[in-house]
């Protein structure tokens, strides 16, 4: 359900509209622009004594149209109330302790949506430390909300309140098919990232890293790459950290600091081995179909909602042929069902498991999921 | 030529290149663990992945827990993600995994070939494929992909090899590192641990009230404070010094030995007491707990000191306490509230005759006599009941029948809350006491009145040497069948009787002339033997049972026969229907238990005379005054009442006690007690030798009483003897310096004013030194032997005398050589 105004009041009422029961969570996804009160928000909703997640992303998917403004709703069945995992800015992050049925059976498997602070320092580590207890016996489908402004804000929320720093998760008890790809492709590598700090890379093959990525950038793109016009140029060519088996996954850097070393969306491990990508248009909207074919195997199922996760890195890459990718996503779900309306987000960083693998903190990518009955 | 894929090899050694670096990022093995298949798992792009480790290697590790405690070497695992697919947490050495391992090296499974199943350690995995790498000698690395379905190639097999060998040297580090860690937590703990218990212990020493002290090679090696305090002195004055300066000196000896032998490794005993000295020289008594400990590498005497002045006080306090009331010469009795007895001392069973054991538990009752006023034990316990103090006078019976008194005090003794719980009595046996007191007054009495009538006497007796001498003249003037002879001879009659009566009133009181010689007291009693048959008459048996050997005394002769007829003749008057007397002697000691409660009885050798009859006995009351003077049960002019007085000078004189024993109709017993002396041969009365009495030497007389001097001037010259008189002492050295001729004996008065006779004698002794010399006196003995007058060196008469006793005693004494 999409709101165009995404006001307390016509939040609170399309809730009503949803009948959302004891076992059942709302999601709820808030463009940026016109947002209401999150505090005010979740006071009206938390009367109402509906189980709901959400937060705030620079934009909201609803069909083939994205929107920095109104919201989308979506009621699912759910294994107890959210959680709220914060810390995600520290070394060590304390995990909640998950129900035993997310483990019990093999047979049966969850999904987790998460919904992250998607400029928490920590968001792979937390990643990794769930995905240490759980490992794959759920499917990862979240992704990072913030502000376009990449301007850290408190910005995902549950009945609890408001969190920064922070992921917010419901765990559903439906299968789920999950489509990841970028369509970023190897521009030049490997480099390696010789000394960083979270999602600071200080040096690239043991040289100061902003030097390193600078010639690279201006030598390809034959743009004077400064700290000024960094986020624009630097939104072409993110970095890939090799993964076997699939596409790289994207570190987006998108800002230069005083010291002159490259801020990231997500860690980059020290000695990380990364190649410099390069993005077109086609290889991108590509890839976002590929996603949603990787999807299609659910075909003949009782699909019961499908979600959306997009880079907003590639909403602004893409420009008006964002609307293309969109569409050719939402043309393809559209294929499993009628009636079936792609909902999703325009995040800052996605959160999936590649497919039954690692769960990891992407950038640039697009997560397709498609919410199936087991 | 092989494919040559540049991308993908370039891919791998970027894979590779990542996985080498991230091996060893943390000593911490679970951190490294951690980094290492965390990037192994997402460039990988794997599912799970494991650490085992043999349990010998993790011995004491954190990350062994419980696991790899049997006996054989076991897989543990010590790293496993993700958390939910671990099941299996130790294998042993025969499990499949290793056994394949240990067989061909590293490997890989898929679920479709055979023994994929064998080698699930984890839950839900039913497809996949497995990597299995050993870790050098530490263990084995698993690695699960739930993508694949083909074993993990041999090339990738290979190309992780490489990086696992590096990932195993890192493992080794973090375990040479976490046994590093557990030495030094271990170090650190024991440290703390000593610190601690030093800490502990030096906190103990120090708090500790005991003295405590070592001492190495005979000085102070270490001190308390309580030590410090005991010795009077700061620690640091203290330590270094020899231990000698805490100890009395008079102790030394003994602490030096007891040291030395300690030291030397013989038993000694630990435990023992001493006398300690602070330097401003005040002592105190302390126990000493010494043994040997090693301090600072060498032999050292660990010495606990005690401060038991208080309690050696205590104690010392309460054993005088507990020797006193065991002591004491006073009974004590302690009862409970109900009167039961609980304690008896010594002095009780020695006074009551009861044991202890026969009146532990028992009342005090049991001492009643029955004499005792019931009013007495009412007031006692009413006192005793309002918790007062209570003092009175028991009439009680010993355990033998016989009576006895006692003044007891009796006080209610307290517990610490007020309450009355025991009663204590202190008794104090009075009976000897009361006795004395009675014999003490007595004698007292007794000696008054010998006083009196001794006083009396003297002045009487010059009295009576007048009549008598004057009397006896006027006889011999007068002639036969003058008509006034009769009269006469009855004032003469009367005028003797009247002698012998104040005689017996001088021997009562002692004062009478005695001539003590060594008697054998049988002996006497046989000479008298006929004079008693006599004197008894028919009705009254004698018998006589005498000491078989010599029952020799010192006495008088005459008195002691006086005694024997006294004694007899009241004997006599008590049987006037007849009877029997009996005479006894017999040798006797009389021991320290006989003589305590009589009073002037000695203890020593004695010659008892007893002299019983069966005669109607007396009354207590009759006996309580039977020795007093003119006290008499005869019918008036009977008795003169001076029998059993004289009787009692005469043996009070010898030095000998007397006793009665009598009750109404069952006779009476006298028992005279006399010195015993060593017997001498010629130890036999002596008979007096008839001499002539008159003579014609030449006598001075010299007597203040003018009637005596002239009766007495008058008697001797009737005797034919020259005499001489003068009324004073100077008066008799001016006529004898004016008399030339012999003057063969000089008789004075002994007792005169301004020179008496002893001195007159001295003076007359140089100038007449053949002068014999004669005193006269009616004094007492004891009077004329306080004037002077030497005992048995010279002669005395006693006034008044006769003109026989007078004749006598001059022609003795002239007689002597």
């Amino acid at each position: 359900m999409y709101l165009p105004k995404a006001s307390i009041e016509a939040i609170s009422g399309a809730i009503d509209n949803l009948h959302a029961g004891p076992g059942d969570v709302v999601l709820v996804l808030v463009g940026e622009e016109n947002r209401p009160d999150l505090e005010g928000l979740v006071s009206a909703l938390s009367r109402k004594k509906v189980s709901f997640l959400g937060g705030v992303f620079p934009g909201v998917i609803h069909g083939s149209r994205h929107h920095a403004e109104g919201a989308v709703l979506a009621r699912l069945p759910a294994v107890g109330p959210p959680l709220v995992i914060q810390g995600l800015d520290r070394e060590s992050i304390t995990l909640p302790v998950f129900s035993e049925a997310l483990t019990a059976n093999s047979r049966s498997r969850y999904t987790a949506i998460i919904l992250a602070d998607g400029l928490a320092a920590n968001i792979a580590a937390f990643l990794a430390e769930l995905f240490g207890v759980l490992g794959n016996t759920v499917n990862y489908l979240g992704g990072g909300a913030g502000l376009s402004t990449l301007r850290q804000q408190p910005c995902v929320f549950t009945s609890a309140g408001v969190f920064q720093n922070a992921a917010v998760a419901a765990f559903i008890p439906l299968e789920s098919a999950l489509g990841v790809r970028h369509g970023w492709r190897r521009l030049v590598g490997p480099i390696v990232a010789t000394k960083t700090h979270k999602n600071i890379v200080a040096e690239l093959n043991w040289k100061r890293a902003f030097d390193v990525y600078r010639e690279i950038v201006q030598r390809d793109s034959g743009t004077n790459l400064t700290k000024q016009n960094f986020a624009a140029v630097a939104s072409a060519y993110p970095f890939g950290i090799v993964k076997e088996g699939t596409e790289d996954v994207v570190r987006d850097p998108i800002a230069v600091n005083d010291a002159g070393d490259l801020v990231c969306v997500g860690e980059v491990p020290e000695n990380t081995v990364l190649n410099i990508l390069k993005g077109k248009s086609e290889w991108l909207i590509a890839a976002a179909g590929q996603a949603a074919s990787d999807c299609l195997a659910v075909q003949g199922r009782a699909v019961r909602q499908s979600l959306i996760v997009d880079c907003v890195s590639r909403s602004l890459f893409l420009q008006k042929g964002f609307d293309k990718e969109l569409e050719t996503v939402t043309g393809m779900i559209r294929s499993l069902g009628a009636g079936l309306t792609a909902e999703g987000v325009l995040s800052i960083g996605e959160i999936s498991s590649s497919g039954q693998g690692f769960l990891e903190f992407f950038n640039k990518t697009i997560v397709v999921g498609i919410l199936y009955d087991a | 030529m092989p494919d040559h894929d540049s991308k993908k090899i370039v891919s791998d050694i970027s894979v590779l290149y990542e996985l080498s670096l991230a091996a060893g990022q943390s000593l911490d093995l679970k951190v490294n663990c951690e980094h290492f298949l965390r990037t192994l798992m997402s460039r990988k792009n794997l599912e799970a992945a494991s650490v085992w480790i043999w349990s010998g290697r993790l011995a004491g590790s954190d990350v062994a827990g419980q696991a790899g405690s049997g006996a054989g070497q076991s897989l543990v695992l010590v790293y496993g993600t993700p958390q939910f697919r671990v099941r299996e947490t130790e294998l042993p050495d025969t499990h499949p995994l290793w056994a394949r391992l240990a067989a061909a090296g590293a490997y890989s499974l898929a679920h479709t070939q055979d023994g994929f199943t064998d080698i699930v350690t984890e839950k839900q995995i039913e497809r996949g494929a497995f990597a299995v790498f050993p870790l050098g000698e530490l263990g084995v690395l698993k690695l699960y992909s739930m993508t694949r379905h083909e074993p993990f190639p041999e090339e990738e097999i290979n190309q992780l090899k490489n990086v696992v060998s590096k990932f195993t040297l890192s493992l080794e580090g973090c375990l040479a590192h976490e046994e590093l860690r557990r030495d030094m937590a271990a170090r650190r703990q024991a440290e703390e641990a000593l610190r601690q218990s030093e800490e502990k212990y030096r906190s103990v020493v120090e708090r500790a009230t005991d003295g405590i002290v070592v001492l190495q090679d005979g000085k102070v090696a270490y001190a308390n404070t309580s030590l410090a305090r005991l010795a009077g002195r700061p620690v640091a004055e203290i330590i270094g010094k020899p231990f000698e300066q805490f100890i009395h000196p008079p102790e030394l000896p003994k602490v030096r030995e007891s040291y030395r032998l300690r030291m030397a490794g013989q038993a000694v005993p630990a435990v023992y007491e001493t006398v300690l000295v602070a330097p401003d020289g005040k002592l105190l008594y302390a126990e000493l707990n010494a043994g040997i400990i090693p301090y600072e590498g060498k032999p050292a005497d660990l010495v606990f000191i005690r401060d038991i002045s208080d309690r050696k006080t205590s104690d010392l306090e309460r054993t005088r306490l507990a020797m006193a009331v065991v002591q004491t010469a006073d009974a004590v009795i302690i009862t409970d509230t109900a009167g039961t007895i609980q304690y008896v001392n010594p002095a009780f069973e020695r006074i009551t005759g009861y044991s202890r054991a026969e009146v532990i538990g028992k009342n005090p009752r049991l001492l009643k006599s029955g004499k005792q006023d019931p009013a007495l034990y009412q007031n006692m316990w009413a006192a005793l009941a309002q918790g007062e103090v209570w003092r009175g006078r028991f009439q009680d019976r010993r355990k033998d029948g016989s009576p006895f008194t006692c003044d007891a005090i009796i006080t209610p003794t307290r517990d610490e809350n007020g309450h009355v719980v025991n009663y204590v009595s202190v008794q104090r046996d009075v009976t000897r006491e009361l006795q004395m007191e009675e014999q003490y007054l007595q004698a007292q009495k007794m000696e008054s009145i010998g006083r009196l009538a001794g006083g009396i006497a003297h002045d009487f007796n010059n009295i009576m040497t007048a009549i008598l001498g004057f009397g006896s003249m006027v006889l011999d003037q007068l002639g036969e069948n003058h008509p006034l002879q009769h009269a006469v001879e009855q004032i003469v009659s009367a005028g003797e009787r009247a002698t012998n009566l104040t005689r017996q009133l001088l021997t009562f009181s002692r004062r009478q002339m005695t001539e003590v010689r060594i008697l054998d007291l049988n002996a006497v009693v046989t000479e008298m033997y006929q004079l008693l048959r006599r004197a008894l008459g028919e009705d009254v048996e004698l018998i006589t049972l005498l000491e078989e050997n010599p029952a020799s005394i010192k006495a008088d002769a005459g008195l002691l026969q006086q005694v024997i007829m006294n004694l007899a003749i009241n004997a006599r008057d008590a049987m006037p229907r007849g009877g029997q007397l009996t005479i006894q002697t017999s040798r006797v000691i009389l021991d320290e238990r006989f003589c305590r409660p009589r009073v002037n009885v000695q203890p020593g050798d004695y010659v008892l005379l007893s002299v019983r009859d069966t005669g109607c006995g007396m009354t207590k009351e009759v006996l309580d005054h039977a020795f007093e003077p003119f006290f008499t049960t005869k019918p008036k002019g009977k008795g003169t009442g001076l029998g059993l007085a004289t009787v009692y000078g005469i043996v009070r004189q010898c030095g000998g006690h007397i006793e009665l024993e009598s009750e109404p109709g069952s006779g009476t017993e006298v028992k005279v007690w006399l010195p015993r002396v060593p017997t001498p041969e010629e130890a036999v009365p002596v008979e007096l030798e008839e001499r002539p009495e008159r003579g014609r030497e030449t006598i001075l007389v010299v007597e203040d009483e003018e009637i005596v001097r002239d009766l007495t001037v008058r008697l001797l010259k009737s005797l034919g003897y020259k005499v001489l008189e003068a009324s004073n002492g100077k008066e008799a050295l001016g006529l004898v310096e004016q008399y030339k001729s012999p003057i063969h004996l000089v008789l004075t008065d002994v007792v005169m004013p301004q020179m008496s006779g002893p001195e007159l004698a001295e003076r007359l002794q140089k100038i007449r030194p053949s002068a014999r010399l004669l005193y006269t006196s009616g004094f007492t003995e004891s009077a004329v032997f306080e004037r002077g007058v030497t005992p048995g060196k010279v002669r005395l008469i006693q006034k008044p005398y006769s003109r026989e006793i007078l004749a006598q005693r001059v022609r003795e004494t002239l007689d002597e050589g």
